[in-house]
């Protein structure tokens, strides 16, 4: 079955990918939403998706919020000398930014990690630049606050690091 | 309560095993609140008489456990140490009366009673701070209680039951999983409160290639998960642009820490501007870094040119390529055998150089110091006054002189716009407010565009 729907075709003439996540869900999408990761675009040229990519390092949740990405994102190399491109490049920068902002930290960390496995390169920068945005600026103190994150070093481990860092900052 | 029907079996364990006991004693001293049976009931904090009691009390088939009231001070069990203890009793018993423990083997029951009890007093307290410091090995900060690989294997007669007791233990109420297990299945990381006072989430250190120096060395200082991430990738360290205020702060000795985070990896090296580094501390940082090829010291006013050139002499001696790439800027006016040795100083195929030069523009350089324009040292003689200086070429595609290869030649023969770095003579031109060239067509476009904020 999951071959047969993979050999479907819609309308825009594109190739139907099935990709399936680590929790068994299954995402249907065209062959050009799909090579937008790199993973899966050389999965294409190899011809190897035929029963469906399993993904058993992304969850359905990521997944869901990278197919969306991709499925917005799919146009951006297609639409060069479109009149609306303007406007829908701006669409997309908003959508980019909503996705990112509203996430939460550990779902942020996993659609990276996420990026990162697929090989998406523009996803894995959006969302790595949000994490540094976060972290831009912030001592030490305030980056644990961000991230819950335990100070496990001695006294003397952080004096150490706190004096060789010292010529860098204020305190 | 489960308690009512735990005293037999509890006291008579407790008295047969010594070990038990001590550890009992242990935390009853560990913390006042500790102190569960006395709050109970019993009337002495200490084991000693606390065991003399129940000896009587056994002897009398009298069970203090029995006068218990469910909740004598109305606290809330679920967060105390009596509910710890509660638990594991109640537990105990449970598997006891299930058969868990039927072949009446003692030493497994005290071994288990010994390892809940150790446990509960071992993670209670982190529990209520929500720390799990030093739990965990991972990056994933999975479950709190199912990585019960925890401290007290010293008491466990049989580590293979780990697994299982976490379940038994009372605060968990998934069923048995053992930490692997909780690693193969994804959603165990949701279920648990993830990182509460935990390690740094993988994902995060992907981000550190996008933080600048200063944010770099503050993630250092963060948790020791951070600080071996950043020491141990190469290519937050490959190179090193000294920029904004830090350029006024860095020293001879920070320089030299700064690029030994990572050793043995730094091949671009810009310290533009740095007004604190002298020719010793340069030193230090090129005999601790044989890999460096490429080095900007533009506007250093404490670097020498004599130091350099005997700096540059022993960095060669055990350089893995020698510095391939030399940005000095205005900082030296040399002479003729001086520019020759520094030349030869710098690991470079000279004819090779010729041909990848691109032209050079005022402006432009301002932000190529990235080493990348073809030129092994950036200064060379100036076609018209014979000077070794930067020479730039002229970028206007309509001047006569460029086209027959005249306009070129420093900033002192021939004049250039500071703006697009064009020849200015021929033109009518402006001196602007710091002294430097405006072009026309440049000054008409700053005075178009909104003022810069």
């Amino acid at each position: 079955m999951a071959a047969a729907a993979a050999e479907a075709t819609i309308d825009g003439g594109g190739k139907m990918i099935i990709l399936i996540s680590a929790d068994g869900k299954r995402f249907e999408v065209t062959e050009a939403v799909a090579s937008q990761s790199q993973l899966i675009s050389n999965m294409i040229e190899d011809d190897c998706t035929e029963n469906g990519v399993r993904l058993p390092n992304v969850d359905g949740d990521i997944l869901t919020m990278v197919v969306d990405y991709c499925n917005m994102h799919a146009g951006d190399a297609a639409a060069d000398g479109d009149t609306t491109k303007a406007s829908s490049t701006e669409e997309l920068k908003k959508f980019d930014a909503e996705l990112v902002q509203a996430l939460e930290n550990p779902v942020l960390f996993k659609l990276i990690l996420a990026a990162n496995f697929l090989n998406i390169k523009s996803l894995l920068d959006m969302t790595c630049q949000r994490v540094a945005d976060m972290m831009s600026g912030k001592t030490p103190e305030q980056m644990r606050e961000t991230f819950s994150i335990e100070n496990d070093f001695t006294p003397e481990e952080e004096a150490a690091i706190r004096q060789e860092n010292a010529w860098a900052f204020d305190d | 309560m489960a308690l009512n029907y735990s005293s037999c079996s509890l006291t008579s364990s407790f008295l047969m095993n010594e070990d038990c006991a001590g550890m009992m004693c242990g935390c009853g001293c560990w913390s006042e609140e500790a102190s569960p049976l006395s709050s109970g009931g019993v009337n002495s904090l200490w084991w000693d008489e606390l065991e003399f009691e129940l000896e009587l009390e056994e002897e009398e088939e009298f069970d203090p456990v029995d006068l218990l009231p469910t909740d004598p001070f109305g606290m809330n069990l679920e967060t105390t140490f009596t509910a710890a203890i509660a638990s594991c009793i109640e537990d105990l018993t449970v598997m006891s009366s299930a058969g868990r423990f039927g072949d009446s083997r003692d030493d497994a029951v005290f071994a288990d009673l010994s390892y809940y009890l150790n446990q509960a007093f071992v993670l209670s307290p982190e529990f209520q701070f929500g720390g799990y410091r030093g739990v965990f090995e991972g990056p994933l900060g999975f479950g709190g209680l199912s990585a019960g690989e925890g401290d007290s294997f010293g008491f466990m007669k049989n580590p293979s039951s780990s697994g299982n007791a976490d379940d038994s233990f009372g605060f968990v109420e998934t069923p048995p999983t053992s930490g692997n297990a909780a690693l193969e299945c994804g959603d165990a990381v949701e279920v648990v409160p993830v990182q509460e006072g935990g390690v740094p989430h993988e994902g995060m250190l992907f981000a550190l290639d996008y933080l600048g120096l200063r944010d770099i060395l503050s993630v250092e200082r963060v948790c020791k998960t951070l600080h071996s991430a950043v020491r141990n990738e190469p290519l937050l360290w490959k190179s090193i642009h000294i920029e904004g205020d830090l350029r006024q702060r860095i020293s001879d000795a920070g320089l030299l820490h700064l690029t030994q985070k990572c050793p043995d990896t730094l091949q671009c090296l810009s310290i533009a501007c740095c007004v604190n580094i002298t020719d010793q501390g340069l030193k230090a940082v090129l005999e601790s870094n044989p890999r460096l090829t490429k080095l900007s010291i533009l506007g250093c006013p404490r670097l020498t040119l004599d130091g350099l050139i005997s700096n540059l002499k022993s960095f060669n001696t055990k350089a893995v390529f020698g510095i391939k790439h030399l940005r000095v800027g205005t900082l030296f006016s040399l002479r003729k055998e001086q520019y020759e040795e520094l030349l030869s100083l710098l690991n470079t195929d000279k004819t090779q150089e010729v041909h990848n030069r691109g032209p050079r523009f005022l402006h432009a350089n301002r932000f190529l110091s990235d080493c990348n324009d073809g030129y092994a040292l950036d200064i060379e003689m100036c076609p018209i006054c014979q000077n070794y200086k930067l020479v730039y070429d002229c970028p206007d595609e309509g001047c006569d002189d460029r086209r027959s290869g005249n306009c070129k030649g420093c900033t002192v023969c021939i004049l250039r716009c500071y703006e697009c770095g064009r020849c200015v003579d021929k033109l009518a031109f402006k001196e602007s407010f710091s002294l430097d060239w405006v072009c026309p067509n440049c000054q008409e476009k700053k005075d178009l565009s909104p003022p810069m904020k």
